[in-house]
């Protein structure tokens, strides 16, 4: 767009490279997830590897883009919100990260009644980021359009607290170890949390196109 | 010559220190536009204002009062004073009002007041926060439908920002075109021709912009960005365009007032009223206050000066 400055349109560069970047962290996530569940170790391995390094990358983009804004771009008050929205954006793959670290030190033992739950609540957990991250590129360029991701981010995340709801219930119904279940219920709920914050994430979205309303 | 303009150059360099905030403030205060760039553009475009726009102005001031050449200066000198005192105290002030209050002060013991100059005056005085509030109404009306069509943030931070550039200097403009009346009005035709007292006039407000109104502007600015970015240039440009029609009618106002009734007008088209009794008591201690203040200091000098023999 010719209005837009040469900063303000690399900064916008720069975010949605991160967005993309979390993205791709998701995503390897989810491969990392279902190797695991897989049995396929070498696979699993290969993507925890590459979970991390996306999420270091993510966090470098990050940096990046939160001093090119200090360094003068947008108005002032936009740059808090927009720094608030990409460390926002930047806990998804943080969250994403501690999970993979969890299942890969911890190995916990999976019961196969879960399994499928447990990638459908992954599965939903990457729909809620899709849904954000559309909200976020359309805040840039038509915030009307922006509404309606925002609202869809909330209804996936809905949806994925009843997946990890049935898997909780179905989990407790199991004749396992007590120990195994509270392991296996902290790493649900921290999936469950990839959600919840791509949903907070959507909030602050939600936040900086209300304070434009006139 | 130039002991008799003294006054003047510093009521000018304290009307540039204070009220370049009015029009520059906000923008600054939030950090929209960088302080320095800000004095720049502002300085200059007074001393344009004052010097296109300034004379139906200065004519009106020079006309209220048929003085000598030293009872101008007693005028502006107890302006000058009043303002300083007052703004020492916090009061609410405006130069305009100081500068009408010092000239009639002295005009009451010599006679030589202008009862019609001086009626033209106080009504604009008084439709000035009200005019302000009804062009502030109007132009959030106007102009918030077509800013929100504006889908892209990013094409939204940038109109604002040019937006805030050109209230900025239309505010400035105005305000030299509409205030150097107070710098060097009493002057005219008893020492300065239109023309000279425009640019010294100017000149002297541009000096208080470039030296002295970081503080004001800040604290200033702070308060009006109370309101949102686009209703915060609403209020300034209502102010702007305000204190312009009164330029061209020839009265010198108070921008303060104007940028108050910028801020209520915004505020009730979005549908918030803003106005408070303190408020509301402050721009009518302007009005009278100020005036009566100021009055009183410049015939006081007045009489000094008498029984010293120096009149």
């Amino acid at each position: 767009m010719i209005f837009i400055g040469k900063k303000e349109e690399e900064i916008i560069r720069k975010f949605k490279e991160h967005v993309e970047t979390v993205g791709k962290t998701l995503e390897n996530f989810e491969d990392f997830v279902n190797a695991y569940l897989d049995g396929n170790c070498s696979d699993a391995d290969r993507c925890c590897e590459k979970v991390m390094m996306l999420e270091s990358k993510a966090d470098g983009l990050r940096r990046e883009t939160e001093s090119m804004m200090y360094a003068g771009a947008f108005l002032p008050n936009f740059r808090g919100d927009l720094l608030g929205l990409i460390e926002s954006v930047d806990r998804i793959a943080d969250r994403a990260e501690t999970v993979t670290k969890i299942i890969s030190f911890q190995k916990p033992e999976i019961p196969p009644e879960i399994k499928s739950g447990i990638r459908k609540q992954v599965r939903l957990a990457i729909d809620t980021f899709k849904e954000l991250k559309e909200s976020i590129y359309l805040m840039f360029e038509d915030m009307e359009k922006a509404k309606g991701f925002i609202k869809r981010t909330e209804e996936k995340e809905h949806e994925e607290d009843m997946v990890e709801w049935d898997i909780m219930k179905t989990l407790f119904s199991l004749e396992i170890d007590r120990a195994q279940k509270l392991e296996i219920k902290e790493i649900i709920t921290l999936i469950g949390d990839i959600s919840d914050l791509a949903e907070d994430a959507s909030d602050r979205v939600e936040i900086i196109i209300l304070k434009r309303s006139v | 010559m130039i002991w008799y303009i003294l006054p003047s150059i510093f009521l000018g360099w304290g009307l540039g220190a204070n009220d370049s905030a009015n029009v520059f403030g906000p923008p600054v205060a939030n950090g929209m536009i960088p302080y320095r760039k800000a004095t720049i553009v502002a300085s200059i475009f007074v001393v344009l204002g004052a010097v296109i726009g300034g004379a139906a102005g200065l004519k009106t001031i020079g006309s209220l009062s048929n003085s000598n050449l030293m009872e101008s200066a007693i005028s502006v000198l107890g302006g000058a004073i009043s303002v300083a005192i007052m703004t020492y105290f916090g009061l609410p002030v405006s130069t305009s009002q100081a500068i009408v209050g010092g000239i009639v002060g002295i005009g009451l013991f010599t006679g030589k007041v202008n009862w019609m100059v001086l009626v033209k005056i106080l009504i604009c005085w008084g439709a000035t926060p009200i005019g302000a509030l009804i062009i502030g109404y109007i132009l959030y009306k106007i102009l918030a439908p077509l800013f929100s069509k504006i889908k892209s943030l990013a094409l939204q931070n940038r109109i604002l920002i040019i937006t805030a550039w050109i209230a900025g200097a239309y505010g400035a403009y105005s305000l030299g075109a509409n205030n150097v009346a107070n710098v060097t009005g009493a002057f005219v035709g008893n020492l300065l021709s239109v023309n000279s007292a425009a640019l010294i006039g100017g000149l002297a407000i541009a000096f208080g912009i470039l030296t002295y109104s970081k503080k004001v502007m800040l604290t200033v600015g702070k308060r009006i960005i109370a309101l949102d970015y686009f209703s915060s240039l609403i209020s300034i440009l209502a102010e702007a365009l305000t204190v312009w029609i009164f330029a061209i009618i020839g009265v010198p106002v108070s921008t303060s007032q104007a940028v108050v009734g910028g801020v209520l007008g915004a505020g009730l088209a979005r549908g918030t009223n803003l106005a408070n009794k303190q408020m509301l008591l402050r721009i009518f201690l302007g009005w009278v206050q100020t005036p009566v203040v100021a009055g009183a200091i410049s015939a006081i000098l007045y009489l000094i000066f008498t029984v010293l023999k120096i009149i």
